[in-house]
């Protein structure tokens, strides 16, 4: 159709930046800070300054709906609670922990013998004791996806990861491949579904190369090659490519659970040997630094620390005049500083240098409305949004907007036009209430 | 210095632009309008120059003032065409091989200017160009868009040393095939007063045209002309038909041949009957006479005019068949009743007051027509009594 | 207008890539007025040259014609921003900066496209003073304005100074000068003239005069500089749809539109070929609106949609105002209807777009295509009236709507 062929576009990815070291391992920061926010929610902290923990101690929590546990990624002495930079773009509270370099692992962390006994509800249970939530960026604890009351037939793992930049994902299953297989299996068994589909893109051939031996041994794991288009790692698309059904709300509806890669493999762990969420991988990339690098760090690790571990920055760049992109380019936050700790939901940080240039007016090119995946006219919106005008906020459907930031990336003209977007989905939201 | 050249220098350089671009663009811009006219020009003088196959130049000249007067169809007034140019064509050798003349007539409305080129060798009319006209043009194809190939092909080389110069007119462009008529002659008249050329004319004078009203001949020679010929001033009556077309001598000198040829044009030139009142048939056993009249309608107005058995009186004028409109052309301005009003009208007023009737507003050609008629019979009745 | 390149998501953008952004839109757009104004200058320059007909001076003309009404619109702009700058921004390299991310010269130049090539150059100068101050600066500035700044400077000029631009029509370029078969009429002057005169529309008096449609096609008629020529605006349409500058579909259903209606007003009118609806689309503005200005994409709306309804509207709009309003071409006037339409259009289309099967997006949808099949129903009945005084069955159509 000629109004309706908007399913995302190929943006150069600029991922081999980042592809040529392989995942390294940085276990052992200095100092970590581990936030005590989660997503919105406030976490209480669960240890006093001076207290000394261990790899893996619950060291902050909050209960109620989203209820999750915060765990000490490494062993140490808690020195301090601390104002630290987040992936949020604001400065939260966070707990301050020296490292004692002597990787004291807590009593919980043992290997699980009857892990092929475990129940459903256990497996959920460790999901949810494990503080797991969904590495792929939206930090939304997985467990809550597990209680549902619906009947769940597949569990779709998403790699696709179609983000520009971005290679974390892919650079843990290449190191963790059977991890994944096998964290998929548990989340199979989790969800009572009878069949896993992992959805890659389809130009990672390595993914197949990786994945293909336990392929065999599990009759029941399908790969699927997803289009190296942007935005395929949606949720909304990937159910609708692998399954081709839509949902309104939440993919459990139609008998769906999705979960990123990444999650998996932290999974796979946390069932078998009863590891927290402590570690996850993270891109250190952009045009800022020398050596673009993907790590896998400890949570509450300083951004700062591992752009050392790259090299620092290029020639001529002062961090000062740098953009510490959070997150992927398209949907991350711009933060100013490189004292940025390591979250959960952090996949990547891209320091890019600074710009300040003369870009013309919207000239109504309609190039928005031509590459909204939703099919919404952004323009429109923006207009709304300016003039206030909640009918018509909702009469465009503003609130269908998922900030893929297609609008503004396609631009001609530089227009925050996302920004604005999802400046009038707020609105709308408030208004309604 | 430096100064006002940072903070004033757009001004001053926009400024400067514009400026430029006002009376240099201004200047060449009025250089091209101007160029328009000698375009103009130019083209006009080649289409002249077309007319005649050898001409190279053109030379304007002041003919020789004539005066011809010719009358305008549309309005029924005498005029003289306007003369705009004239100009000499030469050959590659300076000679001059011919005339033109551009002349200015009215049609259906004034301003019908056409080129006429006259070759001074053989003193033929080489063709004529239409300038320019204010005559009333459809896009349909009707009035002066009529006059098509077949119309303009009459002017190609058309001899002007004879008498008769008549153009052939187009049925529904009448006016205007008239008016490039009288162009050709009026062209004639200039070019005789210009070179020496004589017009060519006959001694030839009409002196009454009537109807004919002897029962025996009245059908094949509806019309008589007496007229005076000759140097020895000979007289004659001459039977004509309904065209004006020489039929046979009824009395008097035998005109020459040439009479013959040309009586038509004179006895229309002469305009003493200009609704022709044609007898179509007489029966002896009835006493019918069947009369026909052009009016509006191509189909004509027939009459049948009844006498008495002895033949000395009319008994009874009735009208047989009519295909008249009367408000067709005139906007509705009629507002009297249907067709056959006007004609009944005219013979009932004849047959019992005796008198003939005005014209009818906005039925003007079909009463001239039943005027003819009336005249006609009114005619034939004083004849009766006369002869009776 | 100076932005932060980096301070909201998402942080790569088409705009900071080396040709992606809208000056390569804008700079792309001039390429593709290219063939027209290379068109228009072979017509009414060095084709007539080479002819003999003219001198070198006049050859050159029209391309100075339509340079400098690049270069008017790029002039008055500049000086615009000197006046409205701050102080210190009142140098060279500040207005630059302005005229840089303003685009001065396409209207300019389409404007001189526009307008007949005899037209006075300080009635270019007043049209581009239209155009670019009070069409364009004056609402705001490249991205605000609401009219297609060139067709409001031709439109206002073609008013206030409608006799001397009626006197130049006549001669509409150097070659007609020449060639004086058509006695100074453009074809749509012709058709008006069968307004109301019942008689039907035939091609020996509307194409025959002017050859036949092939040259309609070429543009070897009367007309303004930029219009004649179906074949170079085609190359230009080519040009910038390979160029993802334009959308196929706006000119293609613009055309479309007006050829469908035109054909239903020729069987109307008594004559079915399909001669009549070709010539009516190959004749005055529409190719050229189809694809320079039906297109521009600040003054249509923004959305696929949009684009689709703006162009349905215009083409019949066109035809409305060509057969049945009173001046003989119809495609300014709809368009500069059609512009203050496109915001609301926007709107409507914006909300069927996302709610196409909810009952808003069927209620707006509703709106515009009645709207819309009104406006075709009048305007094949108005345009029957007017050009069938002899088909009765016309008539008694009429009286039953």
């Amino acid at each position: 159709m000629i109004f309706h062929n908007a399913k995302g576009i190929q943006i150069d990815g600029r991922k081999d930046m980042c592809k040529k070291h392989p995942l390294i391992d940085y276990l052992n920061p200095d100092t970590v800070y581990i936030p005590l926010i989660q997503r919105h929610l406030k976490l209480k902290p669960k240890v006093d300054v001076g207290d000394s923990v261990k790899i893996g101690q619950v060291v902050a929590e909050v209960g109620g709906f989203g209820a999750i546990t915060s765990h000490a990624s490494i062993s140490g002495e808690v020195k301090s609670f601390k104002k630290v930079w987040h992936s949020s773009g604001k400065m939260v509270e966070a707990i301050e922990i020296k490292n004692d370099f002597k990787n004291q692992l807590d009593d919980r962390i043992k290997e699980v013998k009857n892990v092929k006994e475990l129940t459903r509800e256990e497996l959920v249970e460790i999901m949810k004791d494990s503080g797991l939530t969904g590495l792929g960026g939206a930090g939304f604890p997985s467990y809550i996806k597990y209680q549902t009351k619906e009947d769940i037939h597949t569990v779709i793992i998403n790699a696709v990861e179609c983000e520009p930049y971005l290679t974390c994902d892919y650079q843990f299953i290449i190191r963790f491949a059977e991890k994944l297989i096998k964290g998929a299996t548990y989340m199979q068994r989790a969800a009572d579904a009878n069949k896993i589909v992992i959805a890659y893109k389809n130009y990672n051939s390595k993914v197949v190369e990786v994945l293909k031996p336990y392929l065999e041994k599990y009759s029941n794991i399908e790969l699927f090659p997803i289009k190296d288009i942007y935005p395929a790692g949606w949720e909304k698309y990937i159910v609708e490519q692998v399954t081709g059904k839509t949902y309104s709300t939440l993919p459990a509806e139609i008998g769906v659970i999705v979960n990123n890669s990444a999650t998996a493999i932290i999974f796979s762990d946390a069932v078998e040997r009863n590891i927290p969420l402590i570690s996850r991988p993270v891109s250190i990339t952009g045009e800022g630094v020398k050596e673009p690098k993907t790590f896998f760090v400890p949570l509450g690790t300083k951004v700062s620390e591992l752009i050392d571990q790259c090299g620092g920055y290029v020639e001529g760049l002062d961090p000062m005049q740098a953009n510490y992109i959070a997150g992927g380019p398209m949907t991350g936050r711009a933060i100013l500083i490189d004292d940025l700790v390591v979250n959960d939901t952090l996949g990547a940080v891209i320091v890019k240098p600074f710009e300040i240039r003369d870009y013309p007016e919207c000239l109504g090119c309609g190039k928005c409305a031509d590459v909204c995946p939703v099919y919404l006219t952004p323009t429109e919106i923006k207009k709304a949004y300016e003039r206030k005008d909640l009918r018509l906020l909702d009469l465009l459907d503003a609130s269908k907007c998922m900030e893929c930031g297609l609008c503004s990336y396609i631009c001609p003209s530089h227009v925050e036009i996302t920004d604005a977007v999802s400046k009038g989905k707020a609105l709308l939201k408030k208004g309604a209430k | 210095m430096k100064n006002i050249l940072k903070t004033k220098g757009v001004l001053i350089v926009s400024i400067l632009l514009l400026l430029i671009i006002f009376i240099f663009g201004g200047m060449f811009s009025r250089y091209m309008t101007e160029q328009i006219s000698v375009h103009q020009e130019e083209r006009y003088r080649d289409s002249l120059l077309e007319l005649v196959e050898n001409g190279k130049t053109l030379e304007t000249f002041e003919p020789t003032e004539v005066d011809v007067t010719y009358t305008i169809l549309s309005e029924d007034r005498e005029y003289q065409p306007e003369i705009i140019e004239a100009y000499y064509v030469r050959d590659d050798n300076e000679n001059l091989v011919a005339v033109i003349y551009v002349l200015s007539t009215f049609g259906c409305e004034d301003g019908l200017v056409s080129a006429y080129a006259i070759s001074t060798e053989n003193n033929e009319l080489i063709n004529i160009k239409v300038i320019s006209h204010n005559e009333t043009v459809s896009v349909a194809g009707q009035f002066y868009n009529l006059l098509d190939e077949s119309f303009f092909n009459q002017f190609e080389n058309k001899n002007l040393d004879v008498i008769d110069l008549s153009i052939d007119s187009k049925a529904g462009a009448t006016y205007s095939s008239r008016a490039f008529e009288q162009g050709v002659k009026f062209a004639r008249e200039l070019y005789a007063a210009d070179f020496e050329f004589e017009i060519p004319s006959l001694q030839l004078t009409i002196n009454d045209v009537y109807y004919n009203y002897d029962f025996s001949t009245m059908v094949d020679y509806p019309l008589i002309a007496d007229v005076t010929f000759g140097r020895d001033n000979n007289v004659a009556s001459i039977y004509i038909d309904s065209d004006f077309t020489y039929q046979g001598l009824a009395s008097g000198v035998e005109p020459p041949q040439e009479v013959k040829d040309n009586i038509k044009v004179y006895v229309e030139d002469s305009k003493i009957i200009n609704h022709v009142v044609e007898d179509m048939s007489y029966n002896e056993t009835n006493h019918e006479i069947v009369v026909k009249v052009f009016g509006y309608s191509s189909q004509g107005i027939t009459v049948t005019v009844t006498l008495n058995d002895s033949e000395t009186a009319i008994t009874n004028i009735v009208l047989t068949e009519t295909h008249e409109s009367y408000d067709a052309d005139y906007n509705a301005r009629y507002t009297g009743n249907d067709v056959p009003a006007v004609e009944e009208q005219y013979i009932d007023e004849y047959l019992n007051n005796d008198v003939i009737i005005d014209t009818v507003a906005a039925a003007t050609v079909t009463s001239d027509a039943m005027e003819a008629v009336i005249e006609w019979i009114d005619g034939l009745d004083a004849t009766l009594n006369g002869g009776g | 207008m100076a932005r932060f390149a980096g301070g909201k998501a998402p942080f790569l953008r088409i705009a900071n890539e080396k040709g992606e952004n809208t000056k390569r839109i804008m700079r792309d757009f001039l390429i593709g007025l290219m063939p027209v104004i290379l068109f228009s200058w072979y017509k009414n320059g060095i084709q007539v040259y080479l002819d003999g007909n003219i001198n070198v001076y006049e050859m050159l003309y029209p391309l100075f014609f339509i340079i400098t009404g690049g270069l008017l619109a790029y002039v008055m702009e500049g000086l615009f921003f000197y006046i409205t700058s701050d102080k210190k921004e009142r140098d060279f390299k500040g207005v630059l900066r302005k005229l840089n991310t303003s685009f001065a010269i396409i209207p300019g130049v389409i404007l001189a496209l526009l307008l007949p090539l005899y037209t006075p150059i300080w009635i270019l100068m007043f049209a581009a003073f239209i155009a670019t101050i009070v069409g364009k600066m004056l609402f705001g500035g490249f991205g605000n304005n609401v009219f297609n700044p060139a067709l409001l400077g031709y439109a206002i000029v073609g008013f206030t100074f409608s006799g001397i631009v009626t006197d130049i029509n006549v001669i509409f370029n150097g070659s007609e000068i020449i060639i004086d078969s058509y006695a100074g009429a453009t074809p749509l002057g012709v058709l008006s003239s069968f307004r109301g005169s019942g008689d039907a529309l035939s091609y020996s008096a509307l194409v025959e005069p002017y050859g036949n449609l092939w040259d309609f096609f070429l543009g070897t008629i009367p007309g303004a500089l930029g219009e004649t020529s179906a074949l170079a605006i085609l190359i230009g349409f080519l040009w910038l749809t390979y160029r993802k500058v334009i959308k196929w579909f706006t000119p293609v259903i613009y055309i479309g539109t007006v050829f469908v209606i035109s054909w239903l007003i020729g069987i109307i009118a008594g004559d079915s070929g399909v001669w009549f609806p070709t010539y009516s689309i190959l004749t005055g503005g529409v190719m050229f609106a189809a694809v320079y200005m039906a297109t521009e994409p600040v003054t249509t709306p923004t959305n696929p949609l949009g684009k689709i309804f703006f162009a349905l509207f215009l083409g019949v709009l066109t035809v409305l105002f060509r057969f049945v309003g009173s001046l003989p071409e119809g495609v300014g006037t709809s368009l500069i209807v059609m512009n203050i339409f496109a915001i609301p259009i926007d709107t409507y289309s914006g909300i069927i777009r996302t709610k196409l099967t909810k009952k808003p997006g069927i209620a707006y949808a509703s709106i515009l295509i009645g709207v819309l099949l009104i406006l075709v129903v009048y305007t094949l009945v108005a345009s029957g009236s007017m050009y069938t005084a002899n088909l009765s069955f016309i008539n008694a159509w009429q009286v039953i709507l």
